[in-house]
């Protein structure tokens, strides 16, 4: 459920954050209008982005379509951020201007949130049924609460930015550079899969940096909006007790109103904040890949020959073993006793932890099963020692003596499996 | 002060939230029954086995009654024997547990009582030349199947198994004796009484061979079923069932090299010529296409429910308001907003809608149980992630139900109302 809840404000929570701030303007805090304008043009770009992304299908015209969108995102944060880095709005005429900008912008970020939430579902699945069921609602409900998750953000980010024009400045100017990257780099690497710009190492490069940042934005968006809070907090009206006293009743309740709402509402920023960090680390926390159990090294005797005895390793268990070879490279196995026919001992598996089509990301055993952690595929603990498929690759070996033989020269072989040099 | 404003008019209150109480029973009742087949259908579909039918290309599937294939043989198709071992050529070879031919034929008992019964000939444990620890036969791939007795060897020509159930209505024993025509009568030993909980247990089951001399199809089988070691089912192999026309081919290499029961299948098929692989998903099947038709009456009737207890709650949000109104207007005079006020109203409905919500979950739960008895004959577990829908779906229809009321508090002016003039 957490990853659906992240994916949700992953998608959502930069748009909700500068739909906050720009409600926040002191235009649109004038009129009503020009907030239902922002909102309207919100929704629309929300309904625009979802009908954009399923008409698109899929392969090319889908890297189209995404490229037009962010496109127009960015192009949209561009220009409103031109036009309020530069252009006063003090003037009529440049108000009105201003206004329409900003409802631009707000749909076209709107548009581009719905269209990354539904790239995002796409390589998931909410259940293994269409039919109703358990897993079904408890992921479609965290869809749901993200989607909350990161518009009370944006209510909290709106209130917190009123206090300010400094502030508020700043707070759009952070979460406009946090959108800019990550899309930028999208929009440039959907350029470069269309052909339109040519490919080259230095611009895959920054996609591939910009990714990382992808990864650490929505931590630094909720840092965004707890500064603002914090800043929200400290340039609270508070008076002191006998300021109150002094002050005739009427106008005592008005203060001591506005001193408990905006306590509440750095309460309610701060739980938005705790909840956001809470719901990332565990998703983090949560979606790591299984670790592989630690490797013995071994090395060669003096007849170029590993050794490892039978008795070590009889226990059922898998145990991985790792070898330096002579140009440096790790080379990982594992030997496995298996369950012969009608439950007694079997032969013993003697493997490369690595597999011919996923590379040697490694297997492990799990409840007595073996699994391999590149595609969660279960392995036929008979077939283990056999080639094909996504079994691990068999490994040369004799048995003399109760000891298993292994050539380095043939360890020296399978290092072409890993990718990793050993480690200085 | 949301305290306070709620103990008004307890009674009206009392009445909203019976209103939709009755709503959240019956919606939860439904729900109830339809998520323990959904849950059961998700967890077969995420398991890591499946069996895998094979049968000829083109073919009809046989009719089968009580394990009695009423089609006649002529004019079948038939997958070959020595084809077999072609299964465990695939790319997936080390995923296949086990894999067992078939060849139903239909009989008739001699004797008293002639009555058709099917006669199944399958392998029980045979190894394939050039495969040191692997059998084919039933014994592989249905370890649940009993017998009592001994199990007939595989070349045998005339030891069979009895069906429980057909054991039971002719009276066999092991060591007794079953005479059949064919048309031409056989008279077969029973060396075990096999129970399955399936078709068999109504059918004579035999090895492979005889059935073959006696239907005159050396060499010749019906079906093949495989049971393979494969990966839980997700979004790309639902895209290659649904959509194989979408797929890219980095997708596509990305299906055929993960263990779907898809992949595998496909696989299954480009390796016998004239087969057709279709994975058999036993809970989808069978409850699966009842389930399809109660869901969507399921979400007909809270569509309808839903309907009529908004209208329930609005008119009754109506009178509410209007009855308070001089208080709204003394709100509205000692300076609450539009929005404070409309919140106010809002949340003593929401309140009401979690109170029906949680109280009609309840009663719900009864009412399934009552359901399942009557209909199954037996309790239904309660899901729990009933009641925290049901009570969301009961604040929705209370705040839908107050939308249209809170226009009239937009419109109380309190100049007017603290007068008396309204």
């Amino acid at each position: 459920m957490t990853s659906f809840l992240v994916i949700a404000v992953r998608a959502f929570m930069p748009f909700a954050l500068v739909a906050g701030a720009l409600l926040a303007s002191p235009s649109a805090r004038k009129t009503r209008k020009a907030g239902r304008r922002v909102f309207a043009g919100a929704a629309l770009g929300l309904a625009a982005g979802g009908a954009l992304h399923f008409l698109a299908g899929s392969g090319r015209h889908l890297t189209a379509v995404r490229v037009a969108v962010d496109g127009a995102a960015v192009a949209g944060l561009l220009a409103y951020a031109l036009f309020f880095l530069f252009a006063t709005p003090a003037r009529r005429g440049l108000r009105k201007a201003h206004s329409k900008i900003a409802v631009g912008f707000a749909a076209a970020l709107a548009a581009a949130s719905a269209f990354s939430l539904l790239d995002l579902l796409a390589g998931q699945v909410m259940s293994a049924t269409t039919v109703v069921n358990t897993e079904l609602i408890v992921n479609e409900s965290g869809l749901l609460l993200g989607v909350l998750l990161a518009a009370a953000s944006g209510a909290v980010a709106a209130r917190a930015a009123s206090r300010g024009e400094r502030s508020r400045a700043a707070f759009l100017l952070a979460v406009c550079a946090l959108i800019l990257v990550p899309r930028g780099a999208q929009l440039l690497l959907g350029l470069m899969r269309l052909d339109v710009i040519e490919a080259s190492a230095g611009r895959l490069s920054f996609v591939a940096r910009a990714g990382l940042l992808d990864a650490a934005a929505p931590y630094l968006d909720v840092l965004a909006l707890a500064g603002l809070s914090i800043f929200f907090f400290g340039r609270r009206e508070s008076h002191s007790g006998d300021e109150l006293a002094a002050m005739p009743a009427a106008r005592r309740r008005q203060a001591s109103a506005r001193t408990d709402s905006d306590a509440r509402w750095t309460k309610a920023a701060a739980c938005v904040c705790a909840a956001l960090l809470l719901a990332l680390s565990y998703n983090a926390y949560a979606s790591r890949p299984p670790l592989l159990s630690r490797a013995l090294p071994v090395s060669a005797g003096a007849d170029g020959l590993v050794r490892v005895r039978i008795a070590d390793v009889d226990d059922g268990e898998l145990h991985r073993f790792i070898y330096r070879t002579a140009e440096g490279r790790d080379v990982r196995f594992f030997l496995l006793r298996k369950t012969g026919e009608r439950g007694g001992p079997g032969q013993i598996a003697v493997v490369y932890d690595a597999c011919m089509m996923c590379g040697d990301r490694g297997y492990i055993h799990r409840k007595h099963e073996v699994y391999c952690v590149a595609c969660n595929v279960r392995i036929l603990k008979p077939s283990l020692g056999k080639p094909g498929g996504c079994n691990p690759i068999p490994l040369e070996h004799r048995v003399e003596d109760g000891v298993v033989l292994i050539s380095a020269a043939e360890l020296g072989k399978g290092a072409v499996h890993f990718t990793q040099a050993g480690a200085g | 002060m949301i305290r306070q404003s709620f103990m008004r008019g307890r009674r009206r209150k009392a009445l909203a939230a019976a209103t939709i109480a009755l709503a959240a029973s019956l919606i939860t009742a439904l729900m109830n029954l339809s998520i323990g087949v959904g849950d059961k259908m998700a967890k077969e579909m995420k398991s890591y086995g499946a069996n895998i039918t094979l049968a000829p290309n083109g073919d009809s599937m046989p009719l089968e009654i009580g394990g009695v294939d009423y089609n006649p043989l002529k004019g079948q198709v038939f997958l070959e024997e020595k084809d077999l071992p072609k299964i465990l050529d695939i790319f997936w070879r080390n995923n296949i547990l086990g894999f067992a031919p078939f060849l139903r034929i239909p009989a008739e008992l001699d004797g008293p009582g002639r009555r058709p019964a099917g006669l199944i000939g399958t392998r029980f444990e045979l190894p394939l030349p050039g495969e040191e620890d692997f059998r084919v036969g039933v014994k592989a791939i249905n370890p649940f199947w009993r017998v009592d007795g001994r199990w007939p060897e595989d070349g045998e020509r005339t030891g069979v198994l009895a069906g429980a159930t057909l054991a039971r209505e002719l009276g066999l024993a092991p060591g007794g004796e079953v005479r059949l025509k064919l048309p031409r009568p056989v008279r077969l030993s029973v060396v075990g009484i096999l129970s399955t909980g399936g078709p068999e247990d109504a059918a004579l089951v035999a090895p492979l061979p005889l059935v073959q001399e006696l239907a005159g199809l050396p060499g010749k089988l019906q079906t093949v079923s495989v049971s393979a070691m494969t990966v839980p089912e997700d979004g790309l192999s639902r895209k290659t069932r649904d959509d194989p026309d979408t797929l890219s081919s980095l997708e596509y290499d990305r299906w055929y090299c993960t263990a779907y029961v898809s992949s595998i299948a496909h696989q299954l098929e480009e390796a016998l010529p004239n087969a057709a692989a279709r994975p058999i998903w036993q809970v989808a099947a069978g409850e699966g296409a009842v389930i399809d038709k109660i869901q969507l009456l399921m979400i007909v009737v809270t569509i309808a429910v839903f309907i009529a207890s908004a209208l329930g709650i609005s008119s009754l949000m109506v009178t509410t308001i209007m009855e308070r109104s001089r208080e709204i207007g003394l709100m509205k005079a000692l300076g609450a907003s539009e929005a404070e006020v409309h919140a106010l109203f809002l949340t003593e409905s929401a309140i009401v809608g979690a109170g029906g919500g949680v109280a009609g979950g309840l009663a719900g739960a009864a009412v399934s149980q009552v359901i399942g008895f009557s209909v199954f004959g037996s309790t239904v577990p309660f899901h729990f992630v009933t009641i925290p829908v049901v009570v969301f779906i009961s604040i929705l229809i209370a705040l839908a139900g107050s939308i249209m009321p809170s226009r009239l508090i937009a419109r109380l002016d309190p100049a007017e109302v603290l007068h008396g003039r309204r």
